[in-house]
């Protein structure tokens, strides 16, 4: 027996059984954050690693940016206006590749450290990496739902795979906002 | 050859090949074109993670990801159908079943490499004096002992949670097929790549991989956090799967509270696995980082402190011993019942006890570093927090004697084993306390009494719980019951000397043998005790060989299992037939009452569903 | 009602938005002045409080139970 309902209550139960595993990948991967925040106290203590503040705040913004259109993005999906998704998730995309740029491009340029001397710059090559290294998976994603999004793949009923990609993409805005301070404010340089 | 060349596990290893070639060529053609000399590490650390990768993409485990993305659906695993006979278990399958067995086999097959390491190192720890292995290759050999046991454990309890925990709760597979089987297959590359650290220099840190040591030791070291790191990633994605498939997936009628012991237990475990994994993943790779790219995490030279590679280490890695512990138990009382005929005592308590366990694991860590040179002042609540896990251990204990009281005990060999795991068990939780009390923990720490302790610990919390297992469901995986007799001897053979042998790591470790050391003064008159120890395992050895025999004549020759041969309540047995079909439950079945209560006049614990055409 | 609660959406990311820009801000005022870090600390609590349910809707989980 296959009714509409009962295809459409198992599609919304399999929707739901997916959003607990996504959310267990953000618990398990929170640990690793976490591991490199306790670090980075652990070893840097009330000192804080020079960096240009001017720089920190810009990327710090643009991923902030991105992040609205991302729920942007999100909202208009369910609400079916395609074009909107389209254009609001090639914004989030290319502000997530203006951040890598400024974080990767600017920011490791500028550094007056290098990964080798001494433990500061080993942690903050460290937590950018491994932040950079999400922004770019979820680039990846962006990419990959914008694509489908352009052939119209979603709907209003069905887009788990943007409601996935779009809360990786808060996911890492998230880690960002523990990392900004830890890295640009807290401690004296 | 086509033939051939269609089996996920060939392509695979071709993929890996390739991953390593293309990985290992990458960095040195890039270094060659900026005219550096070449060097061989990072090399090695980009073949060997490519590697996997490409053994990930020979297998298959991407391909219908790729498909999503590109915008096209597939197939629903329900609809996926193996290919029949053997040979399915050397393919992708996305049956849990088969991926549980397929967990069994490479958790087995560490299982003989690990014990054969051991046997090799017992041999020249036999007498004093360096016999026939060089210092070095001793210090990879105890390394490696270490790091394959315990990636074979974690296969082992992945193979038991695989495969039963569908069937105990009534699902037709697990959460994510997909997922569950990337996560299995993500462990075979990683086995290759732990073997090779030996072919790589090895490496002298013990499994623990401290640094500063590990910052200097041999390439091997970088191939051992390679593969642990992928290993690792297969047991969280493991556990993650586990998870939702216990919260998601259970039969009407199920609640929390009427759901068997051991998916609770499953459940604990994950819970740990999903999380602490991380660190120790992060903690290698930061180490692996410091040998790449110099940067100093743990060097004091620039700032860094080797005391936080310890703190990381172990968030994870003791918790992890709950993790390996805690299916075993679950075994244990989930097989009790069957064979004392009563109901299992204290239900909720045992339940929430592994929960307990799994807590109180995350705040023990420090315990390991007593004698690290750590703040003082953590030592003291690290010792009460470590007190503490007896409270839900003990639990556990009055558990089961309780259920055993004047039960009608039934000696098949499962319920040999079961009983062996109790007292084993029993015997590491008690040398547990020394070790974590700050006093006697000075004078023991780093001794062979921890090893007898661990050895103690995780031989009746996993080992013989395994076994039991296995003598328990072989029958739902082949249709034939394992060999009784052979059974009896394994067990009998196995269990005196395995505690003589623990009994004597301790005694030698109380009269002061450090731990990982290749050689002894003849003088400090522990060398018989030693010379026994080995005797010991080599018998352990001879009875673990006979169960493989019985592996695997019992697969051919046995006893056909027909019914339910153990008169269990649980539903694998109760309503399906042996071996246990494809897709578990053709008909859905509700669950009425309390899984355990044998014995109780009229109770009932499942019921198949009636027909919805009957309405 | 139909129309009413898109658009509503659509303003609540916008609210959030500023929210979170004013925070960090403040954040940034206060870190390059030397203010005591505890302060950083409650900002970024609330800001990752903020993406947590409005952005992420971590509420969702609970409503897409059912299986117990």
């Amino acid at each position: 027996m296959t009714t509409p309902a009962t295809t459409l209550e198992k599609q919304a139960y399999k929707i739901g059984t997916a959003r607990i595993g996504l959310w267990l990948f953000f618990l398990s991967d929170s640990f690793v954050f976490a591991a490199l925040l306790v670090s980075r106290f652990y070893l840097l203590g009330d000192k804080r690693p020079h960096l240009e503040q001017g720089l920190g705040l810009i990327v710090t913004s643009v991923l902030l940016i991105s992040s609205f259109f991302m729920n942007r993005a999100e909202v208009q999906i369910s609400q079916g206006n395609r074009k909107g998704f389209v254009t609001s998730t090639l914004i989030t995309m290319l502000l997530g590749i203006g951040f890598l740029v400024g974080v990767v491009g600017f920011e490791w340029g500028l550094a007056p450290f290098g990964p080798a001397d001494g433990v500061e710059g080993a942690m903050f090559y460290m937590m950018t990496g491994m932040h950079a290294f999400h922004v770019l998976t979820g680039v990846v994603f962006l990419f990959i739902i914008l694509r489908n999004g352009i052939k119209g793949r979603y709907s209003p009923e069905k887009h788990w795979a943007v409601e996935a990609a779009a809360n990786y993409w808060h996911f890492v805005d998230l880690v960002w906002i523990f990392f900004y301070p830890a890295l640009y404010l807290i401690g004296r340089v | 050859m086509k033939n051939f060349l269609s089996i996920g596990f060939v392509t695979g290893i071709i993929g890996q090949i390739v991953g390593t070639a293309i990985g290992i060529g990458l960095l040195t053609g890039i270094r060659a074109m900026m005219g550096l000399a070449p060097k061989s590490e990072p090399a090695a650390v980009l073949g060997a993670a490519l590697g996997i990768i490409g053994f990930m993409i020979g297998v298959g485990g991407f391909r219908d990801w790729f498909t999503w993305a590109k915008g096209e659906d597939t197939y629903e695993a329900e609809e996926f159908h193996d290919r029949p006979g053997v040979i399915r278990y050397w393919g992708y399958s996305l049956d849990h079943k088969v991926i549980g067995v397929q967990y069994g086999i490479l958790s087995l097959l560490l299982m003989v490499l690990g014990g054969t390491f051991a046997l090799i190192f017992r041999t020249e720890l036999a007498q004093s004096g360096m016999q026939f292995i060089s210092l070095d290759f001793f210090n990879t050999l105890i390394g490696m002992h270490g790091m394959v046991l315990i990636i074979s454990i974690l296969m082992g309890i992945s193979a038991m949670s695989n495969y039963l925990v569908p069937l105990l709760i009534g699902a037709k597979d697990m959460a994510f097929p997909r997922l569950n089987a990337f996560g299995f297959w993500l462990a075979v590359p990683a086995s290759v790549v732990i073997v090779a650290a030996i072919f790589t220099g090895g490496f002298d840190t013990g499994w623990t991989g401290y640094p500063p040591l590990s910052a200097r030791a041999p390439l091997g070291m970088q191939m051992f956090f390679v593969a642990v790191f992928f290993a690792g990633w297969s047991s969280i994605i493991g556990a993650l799967n586990l998870i939702v498939t216990i919260l998601r997936m259970r039969a009407p009628g199920m609640n929390m509270f009427r759901m068997p012991i051991f998916a609770w237990a499953v459940l604990a475990t994950s819970l740990i696995a999903l999380t602490a994994t991380q660190l120790i993943g992060t903690s290698f790779q930061m180490v692996s980082f410091q040998r790449l790219f110099g940067m100093g995490f743990f060097d004091p030279a620039k700032g860094g402190n080797p005391l936080l590679f310890q703190h990381l280490f172990w968030f994870y890695s003791h918790p992890a011993v709950y993790v390996f512990i805690l299916p075993g138990l679950g075994i244990i009382s989930e097989l009790l019942p069957v064979f004392v005929r009563k109901p299992l005592f204290g239900y909720k308590w045992v339940a929430m006890s592994s929960m307990g366990i799994a807590l109180v694991g995350f705040l023990v860590w420090a315990h390991h570093m007593f004698t690290s040179g750590m703040e003082e002042y953590l030592r003291v609540p690290f010792m009460y927090s470590t007190l503490l896990v007896a409270v839900p251990t003990g639990i556990k204990f009055f558990s089961w004697t309780a259920t055993i009281w004047q039960g009608r005990m039934r000696f098949a060999t499962p319920m040999l084993f079961t009983l062996g795991a109790i007292v084993v068990f029993l015997l590491g939780g008690l040398t547990g306390p020394p070790l974590g009390t700050v006093a006697t923990d000075l004078h023991l720490h780093d001794t062979y009494f921890v090893v007898g302790h661990f050895h103690d610990t995780l031989f009746g919390g996993y080992m013989f719980p395994l076994f039991a297992a296995i003598y328990f469901w072989y029958p739902k995986i082949t249709g034939r019951r394992m060999n009784e007799t052979l059974g009896k001897i394994h067990f009998y053979l196995m269990t005196p000397s395995f505690l003589v042998m623990t009994f004597g790591q301790m005694a030698v470790g109380l009269l002061g043998m450090r731990r990982r050391i290749a050689d002894y003064d003849p003088a400090q008159g522990f060398q018989t005790t030693n010379l026994i120890v080995t005797i010991a395992a080599f018998l352990i050895a001879l009875s673990i060989l006979i169960f493989f025999i019985n592996l695997f004549v019992s697969a051919r020759k046995g006893e056909v299992a027909e019914g339910n041969i153990w008169e269990s309540r649980s539903p694998e047995w109760a309503l399906l037939p042996s071996p246990a079909p494809e897709h578990n439950y053709a008909q859905p079945f509700n669950v009425v009452g309390d899984p355990y209560d044998y014995g109780l006049k009229g109770s009932k614990y499942v019921e198949t569903a009636p027909q919805q055409a009957a309405d | 009602m139909d129309k009413k609660k898109p658009v509503s959406e659509i303003r609540r990311g916008v609210i959030v938005f500023l929210a979170l820009a004013v925070l960090t801000a403040v954040e940034y005022v206060i870190g390059t002045n030397e203010a005591p870090t505890i302060f950083l600390w409650v900002i970024a609590i609330l800001k990752g409080a903020l993406v947590l349910v409005y952005f992420m809707h971590i509420t969702r989980l609970s409503g897409s139970e059912g299986g117990h």
